[in-house]
């Protein structure tokens, strides 16, 4: 290739971006005046500039296109009075998850927060019904909405694998149904592997002696199917 | 820029301007001969200049027979010192008329001598420009998708969609400058083949030279 050439073809693009100096721009254009290549590849590398400038505003009209769906559909779906008091608390939950891997905690990034996605998942209780199939992410965190009954003061909410003899091995206590009586229970998806779990609701109530005492509320099997 | 550099085809262009002006001092039949050869070759290039200052491609062909009307005035009368630089003279007097004209601010007439006009070559489209809009970004979606790369798309977008600078560009992206003066060269070199394919397989005009 013709080094000269492919100089020349290069000052195109600078006139374009109008980045000569004085003295480059001056003889530039006088050649410009008599060089019918150079004017061919000035109008072809103008036409190029031009139609490349559209199909980039086409592609970022469709990433908006899709941010607006997406709001649009969470908009919707936060009208639903639940859904909107577990988006609060998903985003405190992501709040927080971002403070203690992010500026506070020892693994956090250099470039300041880590983003810390979150999925909301409803969970029902159907009398009868199989249990619920639950897919997530296992590096996002995740919020299980939960609907309660009963006038306790606050509740607690363990999760155990669904076989014999298995412990909680998470629980939040003290929990208050965020609105409309439902909770909105945040935990790291890795916690979930695949298999069959059982969330537990109980009811607390306050003990004579000062302690607490806590009443059996509702059991919700559910499945858990990782994502990818 | 090795823009000013001795090249065959500037050499050529230095002889012929040397002639185009030692013709306008010459008999009437000469001058005359003289004045179309030289608004045949300089018209479009200046055109080109006037409306890229003007940002007005219709006043740009106005301006550009006001310009003309005063170099042939001009060179009919006074010798040039430098003939061989007849180009950067006429330059010289567009980037005035295109100042004057941005002054005057509106469209008036220059009082042009009609014969002039009418030596005015009308010009063609140039044949990827007849290529429809359309095409023409179905041409640049194959560029992009041909090339293998994410990183020279990246490439493209800055340097072309948000006006980056080449050094600033190569310093973030880890680039040399000949990767990216490649990358350049070749996806506006696809992008005219594209472009002589949609417009029905003939080639353009060959670049590099007068």
């Amino acid at each position: 290739m013709d080094k000269k050439y492919m100089e020349l073809h290069l000052a195109v693009d600078r006139y374009l971006q109008g980045a000569l100096s004085g003295s480059e721009l001056a003889a530039f254009e006088e050649r410009l005046t008599w060089d019918q290549g150079l004017l061919d590849d000035l109008e072809l590398a103008e036409r190029f500039r031009d139609e490349l400038r559209e199909v980039a505003t086409e592609r970022f009209d469709a990433v908006d296109d899709a941010r607006a769906r997406i709001v649009d559909w969470l908009s919707k779906l936060f009208y639903i009075p639940q859904y909107a008091a577990a988006a609060a608390f998903a985003l405190a939950v992501a709040l927080t998850a971002g403070l203690l891997v992010g500026p506070l905690g020892a693994g956090r990034s250099p470039d300041g927060f880590h983003a810390t996605p979150t999925q909301i998942v409803p969970l029902l209780a159907v009398r009868g019904a199989a249990a619920q199939s639950v897919a997530f992410d296992a590096r996002s965190q995740l919020v299980l909405l939960v609907d309660v009954t009963g006038f306790h003061t606050a509740y607690r909410v363990s999760v155990r694998a669904d076989r014999p003899g298995a412990s909680p091995f998470w629980m939040q206590d003290d929990m208050q149904p965020t609105h409309l009586e439902s909770l909105a229970v945040g935990m790291p998806g890795e916690l979930l592997e695949a298999g069959r779990y059982v969330l537990t609701v109980e009811g607390v109530s306050a003990a004579v002696e000062g302690g607490k005492t806590y009443e059996h509320i509702q059991e919700i099997s559910f499945e858990s199917v990782p994502a990818d | 820029m090795p823009l000013r550099e001795r090249d065959p085809a500037l050499e050529e262009e230095a002889r012929i301007a040397a002639r185009l002006v030692r013709g306008f001092r010459a008999g009437a039949e000469e001058c005359a001969r003289c004045e179309t050869e030289m608004i045949e070759r300089y018209s479009r290039g200046l055109r080109c200049l006037l409306a890229r200052r003007t940002g007005d491609d219709e006043r740009a062909r106005d301006l550009l027979q006001e310009t003309l009307c005063i170099a042939i005035e001009k060179l009919r009368t006074t010798p040039l010192e430098k003939p061989e630089r007849l180009a950067g003279y006429l330059r010289g007097i567009a980037v005035r008329v295109a100042a004057n004209a941005g002054r005057r601010g509106r469209r008036e007439s220059p009082g042009l001598d009609e014969s002039t006009i009418e030596a005015t070559p009308h010009e063609p489209r140039r044949q990827f420009q007849q290529v429809a809009s359309e095409e023409a970004r179905c041409a640049v979606r194959k560029v992009l998708q041909s090339m293998p790369v994410e990183r020279d798309r990246e490439l493209l977008i800055r340097f072309y969609v948000y006006d980056q600078d080449k050094q600033e560009i190569c310093r973030e992206m880890g680039l040399s400058s000949l990767h990216f003066n490649r990358v350049l060269f070749r996806a506006k070199n696809r992008f005219k083949k594209l472009l002589e394919e949609s417009a029905g397989g003939a080639d353009f005009a060959p670049s590099g030279g007068g």
